[in-house]
């Protein structure tokens, strides 16, 4: 493979991990609460490095969304801003799941 | 972990730079989780008990640019985008500091002319000035940008973290200042409630002695409004003295100070100089007739120089606020 097209497919896969994203980031916040960077660790233990930029603006925005809703924790050493999935994330949620695995679905019957 | 002077104040400046471009709505909101979010990222990674300015430089560098960390903020298509704000900022700075320059030089003529009344449609005329100004100001950047090709920012736009200067903040007075000038406001608010009828001056005209209030009607009627300024000052300096360092509060406190001195001397040079003080009963006796008119000029000469005195210093101060925050990180 060369340059140029190693180049192509990092872009590709970068486009494939962006549309995946928003599931991985929901899915961690389904039980438990997570501040902006532990959610970062969560998803880097898991295999999924994202570039806190990206990160940070995405939970803005699903929280704008109403999909997240969010709370300052100001007893720990530092004031810490914690997310979660609201109920009405939590339903999306579910439904973007079974989307999700409906299109993995059809893709593996296309790729095998 | 501790912290380094520079190694902070490097951080501060960086936090800065990104606040300038994030949206204004909610920026003190994002900056102060960036800023929670960053001091974990820098703890995690670092195994030394303190961050030096070289760390700091090293790690900002990995972290990306200010503007590069702002653009993820952004929406797509806002009313002025991020690359034009920085202009429009500037553009908006100046030509407000020239109407108000102008404004304050309309409003000393008017003073000067003992033109009292025209001070109002004075500041109309400023509001509706500056109302205008912003508007044209939006609509020709909203305009620019949609026809000139903008300027975006490359996801490898150069950045280098060490050429960002430390951020330097206003160092808070000393406690001895501050309790000085506690014990000075203190002692100015018992001689105008409590000892205010002994201000007087001596009428002599027959080897008698008869005492004339200095202060005159307008004067009186105004220390209320002193006392309670001097008061507040009293708040201000005793707060700064425990906290010993500036945060937004105690800025935006200050500039309300300085803003009530501004009004409280506008409001003394509302009128004739006899109506604040008795300088008609001092130009009655023969010792100080001639001296009486001099002092009449005096006090409004006085007055008008601490006016602009005054007036720079807000200036300065929305200055400072504008270029350097008050500190905010929690380390």
């Amino acid at each position: 493979m060369n340059q140029d097209e190693q180049m192509l497919l990092d872009r590709l896969v970068q486009e494939l991990k962006r549309g995946n994203l928003t599931v991985a980031v929901m899915s961690r916040l389904t039980e438990e609460e997570h501040y902006g960077y532990s959610l970062l660790q969560e998803l880097s233990v898991r295999g999924l490095d994202i570039n806190q930029d990206t990160l940070y603006p995405m939970l803005r925005r699903l929280e704008e969304q109403n999909l997240l809703e969010s709370r300052w924790d100001v007893d720990s050493s530092r004031p810490r801003r914690y997310y979660r999935l609201s109920s009405s994330g939590k339903e999306i949620f579910q439904a973007l799941v079974d989307a999700w695995l409906s299109m993995e679905d059809i893709i593996r019957s296309m790729i095998r | 972990m501790n912290y380094t002077d520079d190694a902070r104040n490097m951080l501060e400046r960086y936090l800065w730079e990104v606040e300038k471009l994030l949206p204004l709505m909610k920026r003190r909101d994002l900056i102060r989780e960036m800023t929670s979010n960053l001091l974990d990222m820098l703890e995690s990674r670092s195994s030394s008990e303190e961050i030096t300015k070289e760390q700091m430089t090293e790690f900002l560098q990995e972290h990306g640019s200010p503007r590069q960390i702002a653009r993820a903020y952004h929406r797509p298509e806002p009313l002025i985008s991020q690359e034009f704000f920085p202009l429009f900022k500037l553009i908006l700075t100046i030509t407000t500091a020239v109407l108000g320059g102008l404004f304050l030089f309309r409003l000393l003529i008017s003073i000067f002319q003992g033109e009292g009344t025209a001070i109002l449609p004075l500041v109309g005329e400023l509001f509706s000035g500056l109302t205008s100004l912003l508007g044209a100001l939006v609509i020709t950047f909203y305009l620019l940008q949609r026809f000139i090709p903008s300027w975006k920012i490359a996801d490898d736009e150069p950045w280098d973290a060490a050429s960002l200067e430390p951020l330097e903040h206003r160092k808070p007075p000393k406690r001895i200042e501050s309790i000085l000038s506690i014990l000075l406001s203190a002692v100015f608010i018992l001689i105008l409630t409590l000892f205010r009828h002994r201000l007087t001056f001596c009428i002599d005209p027959s080897g008698l002695c008869l005492r004339v209030p200095v202060l005159g009607p307008g004067f009186l009627a105004l220390i209320p409004l002193i006392v309670i300024r001097l008061a507040a000052g009293m708040v201000h300096s005793l707060i700064l003295a425990v906290k010993a360092r500036w945060s937004e509060p105690l800025r935006i406190g200050e500039l309300a100070l300085t803003f009530t001195d501004i009004g409280i001397i506008i409001l003394l040079l509302q009128g004739p100089p006899d109506k604040f003080f008795r300088f008609d009963l001092m130009e009655e006796l023969e010792q100080f007739a001639s001296v009486a008119p001099i002092l009449r000029w005096v006090y409004t000469g006085i007055l008008l120089l601490i006016l602009v005195l005054t007036s720079l210093e807000v200036i300065s101060s929305i200055r400072q606020m504008i270029s350097r925050p008050a500190n905010r990180l929690p380390v």
